[in-house]
């Protein structure tokens, strides 16, 4: 894509030179006028030329539809300061109109290559002007601020980068000097630009400076000293320009040596310099453990806090220990908190928990007035991406909560128990109890009945089939006419 | 004491915290607004000091008086440093003054304990209210959550902030209990958890307003802390593997919606505690975990899976410091490749060492249309070389041997040094 030679054998008569002024709008009036006239890219000779008029042409009166991401990686690539560019895209443009649809999709094709090439030098170029521009205040001649900053891109991206600049400075005046354009913003209106200027017409110092050297100096560890990592994104050539940069080779000449009296000063004493400790977390809750009354519910959601039986607790965020009153005619066995509870702290509050509510209701039986609990007090879960998928806890870790569930139930002293979901059947009334063949019974057992259905989370997974939703609640009803038939209610 | 001063001790004492990113708030900028300030969504390091870390924002704290006794910590109750406390006109406008030049992005504060946790918090939000409420400015503000702070401070942090964080320190509770007493895992990640329902109650709350037929009243719901919540996990001040670091975090990405897990390899730091082991872990144990945790949030690794086949020579539980982790899985599931760059899907393209996830777009794309050559890998400038011996494509098929070869390993380790004769 390189601009047709005047000296070989191409027939110069052929060729039609383009003069336009070199900014993108321009070029992209110029370059649907020669696509109307099915002008090919071997034929255009463009001419940059600054004394042409800008052109402005408003994007509906061509029917000419290329894809988005030409637009903007060729208008990017268009503040490229290669003379070649426009060529490029042209030829692109041509190829895009002419068969090539797909052309943008081919990230191989070397002309494409080449356009990302170009896009990708400039926006990182407009991406180390946001980054390294430093302003510098000066009193102008009303007695109000102007801060202006000299910098030096490599390609022409002041129109390009400027507004950026005006969004995040808008309420204050400020210039841009560069040697080939210089912006300018007054607090409102319009972006301005000037032609290049020279370094010495922008102010040589700023009184902060001395303070921002100071954070710099500061925020530097001097232990970790990689110098290649700075070079490749804060290259030398922009060091003229940073208030900063002169201390760098002192910061890392010194480095060493201070490293060397950290370690020569290494501690003395553990003497406190800040006033007394505060009480840990683990002395306050030992202290509230020790003032709760002993073998109490509240004692023993406090103590199951500091529970390490399993290896549970180390992912879990809490212990959610069970929750109502104590004691409690009827108590609920689920398997594990999950993913809300474990947040919220409390049993049955996630979408489980608001389909067992509305089974509790039709079964007329009040939440409020029973024990809910669960057989495996930390959420065992495994991280994938951003989600925490349930796990069903193993036997060890069933066997490791045992002891707090049984010490619950001596509490609550429950008529009936129900256990929801084969986890809690298992641990309560062994393996001979079948979900699927015994729910809605009531079983027989130390002291109390026992009744065994599903876990509401089932009923979720599968969809929330309204008879499954009916015979949920009715296997909870045979509870609650039990408690009615026994008097106790 | 002079401004000056103070921003020195509470710069030193800030500069062990990793993060400094400025990146994924939603946009804002000052056009009509009173002050000075936008945030677009791409972080802007506005500097380089020679440590190779990036300066975005004004990072310091608040204050370096604490009452909490954390060995690693320079800022310790018992550590001989000097001390100073900004106040809250102090902090807004060196944050102002600095920003005005284009030297930051925004403000980074936090604090060392002082009194007790609510009043330390309050502190903080103070310097991010006057910044919002009366300057108007609408940079970007990161804001270090106390843990055991009051929920009503926890929202006024979030009102005003785009991140919040918690530092989690060390990724199991007995190392925090042994090393920072004060701290506590359960209440670190229950204060993760407050802030993750914080936010997606606020972007509901804004989905709703979003639907809404005619959005009239009071305007547009604020998210809470827009550019969501980050932490840090101190690498090397105590045993813990790479496999249970990687773990944590690959739990608290999990839990808590997190954007971020800085890993800061523990450096020495002046006064330090006998109670840290002497020798300062090799800076690329952090970066390996850096490239670890990339390939768990954008790889679709599972994080056992890039620990559990250590590299010869590697402990176990360790990530090589030879191979990078994605090529270290690469050459311990041989069987896995050749992965097909024509055919295969992109869970399995994105295994490809040397393929960068830019990169598999782009041959997803060019897919659509024709098939994929070797020279177009090499025109998109992916790591071709490193790539080949795992892909076959149209013009390229690798030979069997080559990827069973033992010798596959070395072709990727830098060559041990050659013996001299004298």
């Amino acid at each position: 894509m390189t601009q047709p030679s005047l000296f070989d054998d191409t027939d110069t008569d052929a060729l039609t030179a383009v003069h336009f002024h070199p900014d993108f709008s321009s070029w992209q009036q110029r370059a649907r006028q020669l696509l109307m006239n099915e002008t090919p890219p071997q034929r255009v000779w463009w001419q940059p030329d600054h004394t042409q008029e800008r052109t402005v042409t408003s994007s509906s009166d061509t029917a000419i539809r290329v894809p988005k991401s030409f637009i903007a990686q060729a208008r990017a690539a268009s503040c490229h300061r290669s003379d070649e560019r426009w060529a490029l895209l042209y030829h692109l443009l041509w190829r895009l109109t002419h068969g090539e649809r797909h052309l943008m999709q081919l990230a191989g094709d070397p002309q494409v290559a080449k356009l990302r090439h170009y896009a990708k030098s400039v926006s990182r170029d407009v991406h180390k002007m946001k980054a390294f521009v430093r302003f510098r205040a000066v009193d102008d001649a009303d007695g109000d601020q102007r801060y202006i900053a000299w910098f030096e891109p490599d390609h022409f991206i002041v129109e390009y980068a400027a507004p950026f600049f005006e969004r995040r400075f808008a309420n204050m005046r400020w210039s841009i000097l560069t040697p080939d354009c210089c912006a300018h913003w007054e607090g409102s209106g319009e972006l301005w630009f000037s032609e290049g200027a020279d370094k010495a017409a922008a102010p040589e110092e700023d009184v902060v400076e001395d303070t921002w050297r100071c954070y710099y100096r500061h925020i530097f560890n001097p232990a970790r000293v990689k110098i290649q990592a700075m070079m490749a994104e804060m290259p030398q050539k922009y060091w003229k320009n940073l208030p900063e940069s002169r201390l760098i080779p002192t910061l890392i000449q010194e480095a060493d040596k201070r490293v060397a009296v950290m370690a020569r000063n290494a501690k003395s004493s553990e003497r406190l310099r800040c006033g007394p400790r505060p009480a840990t977390p683990a002395q306050e809750l030992d202290e509230a453990i020790r003032q709760s009354e002993s073998g109490s519910i509240q004692h023993l959601a406090l103590a199951a806090q500091n529970c390490r039986n399993c290896h549970l607790c180390e992912t879990a965020t809490q212990v959610v220990f069970g929750e109502g009153p104590v004691p409690a005619k009827i108590m609920l066995i689920g398997e594990q908190p999950g993913d809300s509870e474990d947040l919220a702290g409390k049993p049955f509050v996630g979408p489980a928990g608001e389909l067992l509510n509305r089974a509790l209701a039709a079964a007329g039986l009040r939440r409020e007035e029973l024990y809910l609990t669960n057989t495996v007090k930390h959420f065992k879960f495994r991280a994938k991406g951003r989600r925490r998928l349930h796990e069903s806890p193993h036997e060890e870790e069933i066997n490791a909560c045992s002891p707090w569930l049984a010490a619950e139930i001596e509490q609550v002293q429950p008529s009936i128990i129900i256990c929801l979901g084969a986890t809690a059947a298992l641990a309560q009334l062994g393996k001979n109890v079948r979900i699927a063949q015994d729910r809605g019974k009531l079983l027989a057992g130390l002291g109390r009945q026992y009744l065994v259905t599903v876990h509401p989370a089932h009923l979720l997974r599968s969809g929330e089939n309204p008879r499954e939703f009916q015979r949920f609640a009715a296997d909870l009803q045979v509870a609650a006419e039990k408690l009615n038939s026994l008097g106790i209610k | 004491m002079e401004l000056i001063d103070k921003l020195a001790i509470l710069a030193d004492a800030a500069k062990y915290d990793a993060s400094c990113a400025s990146s994924g708030s939603q946009a804002k900028n000052s056009t009509k607004g009173r002050g000075v300030g936008s945030t677009d969504g791409v972080g802007i390091c506005h500097s380089y000091a020679p440590d190779g870390r990036c300066i975005s924002l004004l990072k310091i704290l608040f204050t370096n008086f604490c009452i909490y006794e954390c060995s690693y910590c320079v800022n310790r109750n018992s550590s001989n440093v000097r001390r100073a406390r900004f106040t809250v006109d102090e902090a807004v406008n060196l944050t102002l003054d600095f920003y005005k030049r284009n030297y930051i992005e925004g403000l980074f504060l936090s604090s060392g304990i002082i009194r007790n946790p609510d009043y330390t918090m309050e502190q903080l939000v103070a310097v991010a209210r006057k910044l919002r409420e009366e300057h108007d400015f609408r940079g970007y503000i990161h804001l270090k959550t106390i843990p055991e702070a009051d929920g009503e401070l926890l929202a006024a942090a979030g009102r005003y902030a785009d991140r919040l964080s918690i530092n989690i320190e060390l990724p199991t509770q007995q190392a925090l209990a042994e090393l920072a007493p004060e701290k506590d895992q359960r209440t670190i990640k229950f204060s993760m958890a407050r802030i993750r329902a914080r936010r997606e109650a606020s972007v509901a709350d804004q989905n709703a307003y979003q639907r809404q037929p005619r959005r009239s009243g009071k305007g547009k719901p604020p998210v809470f802390a827009p550019a969501g919540q980050s932490t840090q996990i101190i690498v090397g001040a105590d045993p813990s593997t790479d496999a249970h670091i990687l773990q944590t975090s690959s739990a608290l990405y999990a839990g808590y919606a997190l954007r971020r897990v800085y890993y800061s390899a523990f450096s020495p730091i002046p006064d330090a505690s006998m109670r840290l082991p002497v020798q300062q872990p090799p800076l690329l144990r952090e970066h390996r975990l850096y490239q670890a945790d990339w390939l768990m949030r954008f790889y679709g690794y599972a994080a056992n899976e890039i620990t559990q086949s250590p590299d010869p020579g590697t402990a176990p539980g360790m990530l090589s410091l030879e191979v990078d982790p994605k090529l270290g899985w690469a050459l311990a599931n041989r069987g896995f490749f050749p992965v097909d760059i024509n055919r295969d899907s992109k869970a399995r393209l994105l295994r490809v060492p040397g393929l960068g996830v830019r990169s598999v777009d782009r041959i997803l794309q060019i897919r659509r249309v024709q098939k994929v050559r070797l020279e177009d890998l090499v025109a998109m400038r992916a790591g071709v070389k490193k790539a080949m011996p795992f892909i076959v494509c149209a013009n390229h098929h690798p030979s069997l041997n080559e990827l069973d070869s033992d010798r596959l390993r070395a072709r990727y380790t830098p060559t041990a040094q050659q013996l001299s004769l004298l």
